[in-house]
């Protein structure tokens, strides 16, 4: 059995001495480099945030590095005047929101009955499961699927496909078995059914399992575009980071004209795309809070990505 | 039924959810006692056993229809599809052509590019980005104060979370020749010409640009998994290890890395059964007209030449020989590993 | 083991039960039995009294497509209001073909599509029933549309089944060709252009006199002296091709015709541009000017939207490209004082180049789906575009926006040349009102749906009936105009060209196959060739390059292609394509007057515009 690596550190009865709390001159270029790995992963990000409140033209003639060297709101205006952005954003937020909540439980839920060990049939679905792992038709042979069930071009090739992942249920699974069986027993002999097993013992158990899964689920829907390039042509089924590539591989001329207002050269392609990115990061950075706490809590560790 | 749950932390399997329930969730349980201790809640139509088939079944027909169906579709490979306007009717009706779309891959002029940048990259990602965050956690696990290592982590986690697009904007902008910041910084330790800037482009840098990408990317993420492991290591052998007198680094060799052995195992082997995999939305990002010689993989080869160009059975033939070869890896791997170390992915 | 059996044994079960649902396999064409018309009048007025609006999908296969033609416009209201459709536009992301391509395989086309009229895929949608018959739709639906089909067109277009399943905008018939000699008694503008910055090149040849900047290496001495003398950096893209795509970039078709590479062989034949010398040393001067670090390695890289920052700041030298796209940047670039004016660019040995004009058989081509449910009422909404009120509206609305100054096929007299001359006007000609005249000097245009908002515009028809035989009306206009018109001589109609394959021949497929291999071939070496590290090294990729090409089938396209060409040439009625070929063509007594070429052709901004 594939051993997903969910481990669930207790959180400590007593406080963790840390073993060597002496400093030593060691330290120092262990906290030098990690001090420049962190500017390293922040700096691109303040760089493109200081290029998008540039004006276009001053952008072209280069330097812009640590602050604007002429202030402008005009990209950003550019960028929030576009229509289709709010509609990318309207798809994208539907579409994580609506698959993450049914793939967790649709894939919990399976997962459940593959945990228990009086499931007849358990260890060959398994190896149904694990097979698909390894072997797959590829992407010509799923597209053609896709298309014959009718998913093509429909808001439901974001939602249905994905409801199932054999690796989710394993981490799920997984999780399950380490359950103590006496809860499942003992409500068996009540005459509990299955489901509300599930949904009243096991489910409120693994919220940390739930958590993570979720987490995952909800971040890859939100970053993906490849599935929007594949199986959609409808401009209203755009996801937002769709959206953003036909700014950032700068496919099209800007438009002068967007909402009514003229741009001139306040701004250019490439401020234009610096905004565009800093506004579809601020969502994730909103969340980022949340999502901490979320993998700080009980200093619970993430699952393979 | 306490060693059910008190695994051998060498066994990187969970839960120690044991704990959890009683730490946290009681308040459930009692409820669900209560709940059904006088009154029965509903008639059972079907019985337990039924209901688990029922789910387990669910998730049979759904790989079926979405994994295991699509295997009908490599029939494909073996009938002239190309350019054929109604692939469905060539699929059924079309002509057999045998394994001529195998040789026309095979002898496809771009063909020896694509498999050396795949093979290649991942192979330099494997030795590059594999070990990054196994040493990341290893020293994160050397600092000292707590909120400096949270707020560490936090910063380099950040980026995992940003989607490719956004990520490789970020840099596209960043190495832009006129305008980015790395020309000027490369300019000041006197490394290029400031009148003949570099243009980050070109081929021979589309190498670099993926694995410190991926390196910036992936490496806070991937290294949680492994101080998970860290953090199980029963604090009294660093205790005992100072006593005796250990330096740092033979701490971190003799002690720690052992614990994450088994983790590191696990990972080792996936990697290695996607050799021929890669990750699309990343490449897609930064590739242009001029650096497909060193930057067209499988991923990003089979989506042009399968969806732009209509390439349908060829497509499939690359497709097929993709998975056999990942396949074969992955399971040459699992016998090796399990040869040497005694254990394996399965 | 049970479980496993019955799985296995059900996958080839599925498998017919999908055949029976296939998503793509079209049915015949099916015709409402309502909608009918008689050819007494104008079908669009025979719309039955209950028969209510319509709203349809357009997709038009070209990512730059302004959806112009919305509802709320002045012009988009009356499309409305005459045939009752409701439109709505839909375009790609991006160029690569992969959009349509999925569309189509998934069989959920859209009610009409628009695609490139030159295309492989027009014609095998045609072939396997995707598509409307013209013709049959005309005769039940719209048979006033029937007299308006030129017999050009109905040629052209013809497939298999003898009738044509679409129709094509930016057709040029040989009628309106000839009227427009008549007309302006010049050709039309070319599709390309060479530019140059004109204070760059005039204080070039003030500093030297003698030099000729228009062959091949003068023009490098002229990069590399402006280089110097004005310090441009190395990354500067001193000279600036067009962008580059997957399939290559399009400055590379018009350098071709700069240098005289010949399309068509001395006895009538089509050749393989690639195989021959003057392609190489184009291939090779180009190779020299990147080593020169005259093209800056950001011109393969970049996007349009980066080239076109790089013209409105007149950071290039020259510009070889499409300038129609880049027109709003050259407008940027004049307002900060940088003029670009056209280069009479020719091959080493000075001969006259052979520019194609933009006159040729249809851009761009729409066709009715099998999917549209009410092909009656879609025909009418095309047979209103196609007849003259239709393209009037490019003018807006009559008597309100515009009134005609001579009405259609009266004669007036003209001044041609110097000489006035008593000209017979096709269409007429069209003087805008004093309303829509203001509006549009203010720029104030946006409700009206002016220009070519009409998909199936046929683009002689603004031209023959503008006062001036070009479309002139904003500041844009005018410097899109001056960037070209200098070179009017040197032009010649493309049609006989443009073929089509034949779908009916058995290995339609794999010469589609095997040319478009081909096209990619080159779209991705030919960067290679141009920024490979030396002369030798470039000329051993070219050879490679084209052995690999000739090793993909090369010949067999050409062999097909040819059959398709003289089959084209004898519609047309004539025996060479090439003008150099023919002894009777007028080129042989071109000659280049001056290196801005005939500069009398250019007009000067009108001082109202600015």
């Amino acid at each position: 059995m594939i051993k997903s690596s969910l481990s669930y550190a207790l959180p400590s009865k007593k406080p963790k001495k840390v073993w060597n709390s002496r400093f030593s001159w060691s330290d120092i270029p262990i906290y030098l480099c990690f001090i420049v790995f962190a500017l390293i992963t922040i700096y691109p990000f303040w760089y493109v945030l200081v290029g998008s409140f540039n004006t276009g033209s001053d952008y072209l003639k280069g330097g812009i590095f640590i602050w604007p060297r002429e202030f402008t709101f005009a990209n950003f205006e550019y960028v929030l005047l576009d229509l289709r952005l709010y509609k990318a954003f309207g798809v994208t937020i539907a579409r994580t929101i609506l698959t993450t909540s049914l793939s967790t439980v649709f894939t919990a839920m399976i997962a459940y009955s593959m945990s228990i060990h009086g499931t007849p049939g358990r260890r060959i679905a398994y190896w149904i499961n694990i097979f698909t792992m390894f072997f797959g038709g590829g992407l010509i042979p799923y597209f053609l699927l896709l298309v014959n069930l009718g998913f093509y071009n429909s808001f439901f090739v974001y939602v249905i496909p994905g409801m199932y992942s054999v690796f989710n249920m394993l981490i799920f699974s997984n999780f399950f078995s380490g359950i103590s069986k006496d809860y499942r027993e003992s409500a068996l002999i009540d005459g509990a059914s299955e489901f509300t097993i599930i949904f009243r013992i096991y489910f409120p158990l693994s919220k940390a399992v739930f958590a993570t899964v979720a987490l995952w689920t909800a971040v890859g829907c939100w970053n993906s575009y490849y599935d929007t390039m594949l199986y959609t042509s409808d401009a209203s089924l755009w996801t937002l980071q769709y959206y953003l590539m036909t700014i950032v591989k700068q496919l099209n001329l800007p438009p002068e004209i967007m909402g009514g207002r003229t741009f001139g050269d306040e701004i250019s392609a490439q401020t234009v795309s610096n905004a565009a990115i800093i506004i579809s990061s601020v969502i994730i950075l909103c969340f980022y809070p949340l999502i901490s706490k979320t993998f700080r809590k009980g200093q619970m560790m993430g699952a393979i990505k | 039924m306490m060693s059910d749950f008190h695994k051998n932390v060498n066994d990187f399997i969970i839960p120690n959810s044991y704990q959890l329930i009683h730490n946290v969730s009681m308040n459930s349980i009692e409820r669900f006692r209560q709940d059904h201790s006088s009154k029965f809640k509903f008639k059972n139509l079907l019985s337990n056993k039924a209901q688990l088939i029922f789910l387990i079944s669910l998730g049979v027909l759904f790989l079926f229809v979405f994994s295991y169906v699509p295997l009908f579709g490599l029939l494909l490979a073996f009938k002239d599809g190309d350019n054929k306007i109604n692939v469905f009717n060539t699929l059924f009706n079309g002509e057999w052509v045998g394994f001529q779309n195998f040789s026309n891959v095979f002898q496809d002029y771009n063909f020896p590019d694509v498999l050396k940048n795949t093979v290649c990259l991942n192979t330099l990602m494997l030795f590059i980005n594999f070990p990054a965050p196994i040493l990341f956690a290893l020293f994160l696990n050397e600092i000292k104060h707590k909120k400096l290592r949270t707020v560490l982590l936090n910063i380099c986690i950040f980026p995992t979370f940003i989607s490719w697009m956004t990520f490789g904007g970020i840099f596209l902008s960043l190495l832009d020749t006129n305008t980015g910041m790395l020309n000027p910084i490369l300019n000041f330790f006197h490394i290029g010409d400031p009148a003949n800037p570099i243009n980050f482009g070109e081929p021979q840098y589309f190498w670099a640009t993926i694995i410190i990408t991926s390196l910036i990317k992936g490496t806070g993420w991937g290294s949680i998994i492994y101080s998970a492991a860290i953090t199980n290591i029963n604090p009294e052998i660093y205790e005992a290890a100072e006593i005796d007198g250990a330096g740092r680094f033979r701490v971190m060799l003799k002690i720690t890395l052992p614990a994450m052995l088994p983790t590191i195992t696990v990972f080792f082997l996936l990697s290695i059964g996607g050799l021929l995999g890669n990750n699309f939305e990343q490449f897609y990002v930064f590739q242009n007209a001029i650096n497909k010689s060193t930057g067209e993989v499988l991923a990003t080869y089979s989506f042009t030449q399968g969806i732009s160009y209509k390439r349908y059975s060829f497509t499939t033939a690359l497709g097929i020989i993709q998975s056999f070869v990942s396949l074969f890896l992955l399971l040459g791997a699992n016998a090796i590993s399990k040869k040497i170390t005694g254990k394996g992915v399965y | 083991m049970k479980r496993k059996t019955t799985t296995l044994l059900s996958l080839p079960l599925l498998g017919i039960v999908l055949s029976a649902c296939s998503g793509g396999a079209p049915s015949n064409l099916f015709y409402p039995d309502c909608g009918y018309a008689d050819e007494n009048s104008d079908s669009w007025t025979q719309i039955e009294e209950g028969d209510g609006d319509v709203s349809i999908k357009w997709f038009v296969n070209m990512s730059s497509w302004g959806t112009a033609a919305t509802a709320n416009t002045k012009v988009g209201r009356k499309i409305y209001e005459k045939t009752g459709v409701k439109i709505s536009f839909v375009t790609p992301i991006s160029d690569d073909g992969s959009q349509l391509s999925t569309m189509i395989s998934s069989g959920k086309l859209p009610d009409v599509i628009t695609l490139s009229a030159g295309s492989d895929i027009r014609i095998q949608l045609g072939e396997e029933n995707y598509t409307y018959p013209i013709e049959t739709l005309a005769e039940k639906y719209a048979p006033s549309l029937l007299p308006r089909l030129s017999s050009d067109v109905k040629s052209y277009f013809k497939q298999s089944d003898g009738k044509i399943h679409g129709l094509p905008n930016h057709f040029y018939t040989q009628d309106d060709l000839a009227a427009y000699q008549e007309q302006e008694g010049r050709n039309l503008m070319s599709n390309g252009s060479f530019v140059v910055r004109k204070d760059y090149i005039e204080s070039y040849m003030q500093a030297n006199p003698t030099a000729t900047p228009t062959t091949p290496s003068g023009f490098k001495a002229m990069a590399q002296w402006v280089k110097q003398h004005y310090s441009l950096s190395n990354s500067n893209p001193t000279v600036m091709l067009d962008h580059f795509s997957s399939t290559g970039s399009n400055a590379i078709l018009w350098l071709q015709e700069y240098f005289n590479a010949a399309p068509e062989d001395t006895s009538g034949n089509l050749t393989n541009i690639y195989e021959q010398s003057r392609n190489k040393e184009l291939y090779l001067w180009l190779n020299d000017l990147y080593r020169s670090n005259l093209i800056s390695s950001t011109n393969l890289t970049a996007g349009e939207g980066a080239l076109g920052s790089y013209i409105a700041r007149g950071m290039p030298l020259a510009f070889v490209g499409s300038s129609q796209l880049y027109v709003e940047y050259f407008k940027q670039a004049y307002q900060s004082g940088i003029e670009y004016v056209p280069l009479a660019f020719t091959n080493e040995q000075g001969e006259v180049p052979l520019l194609r004009s933009l006159a040729g058989n249809g851009w761009l081509h729409s066709m009715i789906t099998n999917k549209c449910s009410r092909p009656d009422r879609v025909i009418k909404l095309f047979d209103y575009l196609w007849s003259e009120e239709g393209q009037s509206l490019f003018y807006g609305l009559k008597d309100e926006d515009f009134s005609y100054t001579v009405e259609p096929g009266e004669q007036a007299e003209k001044v041609i040349g110097g000489e006035t001359k008593n000209v017979t006007f096709k269409y007429g000609l069209i003087q805008y009102s004093d309303q829509a005249w203001t509006d549009i000097k203010n720029e104030n245009t946006g409700n009206y749906g002016f220009g070519y908002s009409n998909i199936l515009v046929n683009p002689m028809y603004p031209r023959l009936t503008a006062q001036k035989g070009e479309v002139l009306n904003t500041f844009s206009d005018y410097i899109g105009y001056n960037l070209k018109a200098a070179m009017a001589d040197y032009t010649y109609t493309h049609n006989a060209f443009e073929y089509t394959r034949d779908a009916t021949k058995k290995n339609f497929t794999d010469i589609i196959n095997k040319s478009n291999n081909i096209t990619n071939l080159w779209g991705l070496y030919t960067p290679r060739v141009i920024s490979a590290t030396s002369e030798e090294q470039a000329e051993n990729i070219y050879d490679s390059t084209v052995n690999q090409m000739k090793s993909m089938g090369s010949k067999d396209v050409l062999a097909f292609d040819n059959v398709e060409f003289q089959a084209n040439k004898r519609n047309l009625g004539v025996e060479f394509a090439w003008p150099k070929n023919d002894p009777n063509s007028n080129y042989h007594q071109l000659t280049i007057t001056s290196i801005y070429g005939n500069t009398s052709y250019n007009l000067a901004i009108p001082e109202e515009l600015r």
